[in-house]
């Protein structure tokens, strides 16, 4: 394909549209954002009120902010952890010759199709401090360990965690059963007849040659992390106080609840930028991939 | 591959994966249990009737096809042009479009809101399909074109000496090859569109545009949170993709390893 043909006119034709609505959208959209973000403005009518870099400095100064961005980092850091770990250890359990592991394949992906906001609304109810959870708690005798889990600041965090986990550990079981599928099944001969033990053979057979998945499952664990909106808005709020508030949680409080759109478009900007670092892995890691 | 557990081996594996189907199921079963407190499995049916959610079915239909069917053609086509084509500029068409790969809609609220009011959109469906396409598109592109990259390239050869033109190329000899590699696009743009929460909550305002996953938040609205409703709403809501997984789990799983690794 890299013969010269006379420059066609038409070949700019395809790309295009993609590019137009791209173009229009994200690339306007955030130099729109950083126009806004010099503004001390409500988001109705046109911003007049110029205040510089006053929205960052305040940005820096911003307790909450500093908050967002800890959780929004500490979601993403241990949802991939656990996710990983257990898809991991799932996969590899489904190829042993347990019982009903074609009922685990099935059923650990299903929580994966579900809308965020279906499990976040259904996980509040649940897990009020009369709700569902506790009250099976109780009928296990388990008394001691009910919770207000997600209206106490010392659990709700790591219940929002753990919901997410729940909810999408069957994709990174998924990826990993379908490397593990790739792998020669000789290699696990040959390192069985060199009497490796189980424990051996997960730790220097598969685990190494499934360092695609973890790089793949760690890039897409980050962006999702980023992204995540509907489960934290749906079950606290952010709350109790600012406890639980995520990036986008606050960017949206800001714009929609507290008409600080100015401010809010500054926060967006560093949204966008953190967005920006993790779009130039996946690239790069998909584009590696595929060569 | 792990067949030769010992006893000991295969004991602990078992146990495991009851513990893991346990964990799993809990609190599915939990939301069933609840969906049928009070009146019972009649909760279906006053959320069937006295809602409009056929109407809400319908509408996440329209908004999750019409995406779908926007992100597939703009992708396939955006990568038709980087990959196979190639004018002058390709990469750096390609790098501006995947810049937005990682961008999470809420980013672009403040402009969106502004414009999407300024222009009129507003509480129209379009004002949730645009975003979300343009949302899908980095996507669209990347896993299209590193697919197209990877056909042989006598392909597009014999498809020249045929003497077709680029449009006749395009859709009778790279969409039927690109089969697999739209399904992935279909099957990640379809589950984004179909579960999206945020973009209809802030662009619909009138119930008649208003998609499923509002539903539950419509019971706390309209009715002083009616807990069983809502647990049966969302049962409701899911069944569709539920059902289209099970069935499709062969393509799904597939589709999802090769969009993530491609």
């Amino acid at each position: 394909m890299q013969g010269h043909r006379p420059l066609a006119l038409s070949d700019y034709l395809w790309a295009l549209p993609a590019l137009i609505l791209v173009v229009g959208v994200i690339h306007a959209g955030i130099a729109a954002n950083a126009f806004y973000s010099l503004f001390d403005w409500s988001g109705v009518g046109s911003p007049t009120d110029f205040v510089g870099g006053a929205n960052y400095s305040k940005l820096l100064q911003d307790p909450v902010f500093w908050q967002s961005l800890r959780n929004t980092l500490v979601f993403a850091v241990a949802t991939v952890a656990i996710q990983l770990t257990f898809g991991l250890a799932l996969a590899i359990l489904v190829r042993t010759k347990v019982h009903l592991r074609g009922l685990l394949r099935t059923l650990v992906f299903v929580p994966v199709v579900l809308a965020p906001a279906v499990v976040a609304t259904s996980y509040r109810i649940l897990l009020t401090p009369d709700g569902g959870f506790n009250h099976l708690l109780q009928s296990l005798g388990l008394n001691g360990f009910d919770q207000a889990w997600l209206a106490d600041p010392k659990t709700a965090f790591g219940t929002i965690i753990l919901i997410n986990v729940w909810q999408y550990t069957g994709y990174s079981f998924l990826i990993y059963d379908a490397a593990i599928g790739q792998i020669d099944r000789g290699l696990f001969d040959a390192a069985r007849i060199d009497g490796a033990t189980t424990w051996q053979l997960n730790t220097t057979v598969v685990a190494p040659m499934l360092r695609g998945s973890h790089l793949v499952l760690i890039v897409l664990g980050f962006i999702s992390s980023l992204k995540m909106f509907d489960l934290v808005f749906l079950t606290t709020g952010g709350g109790p106080g600012t406890t639980t508030q995520v990036l986008t949680g606050y960017i949206y409080k800001q714009v929609i609840a507290q008409f600080h759109a100015g401010y809010g478009a500054a926060l967006s900007i560093v949204l966008v930028l953190i967005a920006l670092v993790f779009s130039i892995l996946q690239v790069r890691l998909s584009t590696s991939e595929s060569q | 591959m792990f067949q030769f557990q010992r006893l000991p081996g295969r004991i602990l594996s078992q146990l495991l994966v009851l513990v893991a189907l346990v964990v799993l199921v809990v609190p599915l079963v939990l939301i069933v249990k609840e969906s049928l407190a009070g009146e019972g499995i009649s909760n279906y049916g006053i959320v069937l009737s006295s809602t409009p959610f056929l109407r809400f079915f319908a509408n996440s239909l329209i908004v999750s096809v019409s995406t779908v069917v926007l992100v597939m053609f703009l992708g396939l086509s955006a990568s038709y042009g980087f990959a196979v084509l190639r004018p002058r500029g390709s990469p750096v068409g390609a790098v501006v479009i995947l810049t937005g790969l990682a961008l999470p809609a809420i980013a672009l609220v403040v402009p969106l809101y502004y414009v999407v009011q300024a222009i009129g959109l507003l509480d129209t469906y379009w004002s949730v399909i645009i975003p979300l396409t343009v949302i899908s598109i980095p996507f669209g592109v990347l896993v299209s074109s590193n697919y197209i990259r990877g056909l042989p390239a006598e392909l597009y050869e014999a498809g020249r000496l045929d003497g077709a033109n680029s449009w006749q190329f395009f859709w009778q000899i790279l969409v039927p090859i690109c089969r697999p590699i739209l399904s992935v696009v279909a099957i990640f743009t379809f589950l984004a569109a179909w579960n999206e929460y945020l973009l209809p909550l802030l662009f619909i305002q009138s119930t008649d545009l208003q998609v499923l996953t509002q539903v539950p938040t419509y019971f706390q609205s309209e009715r002083a949170v009616d807990t069983p409703k809502i647990f049966a709403a969302n049962i409701l809501i899911s069944v569709p993709v539920v059902v289209i997984f099970i069935v499709l789990q062969k393509t799904f799983r597939t589709g999802i390893s090769a969009g993530a690794v491609k």
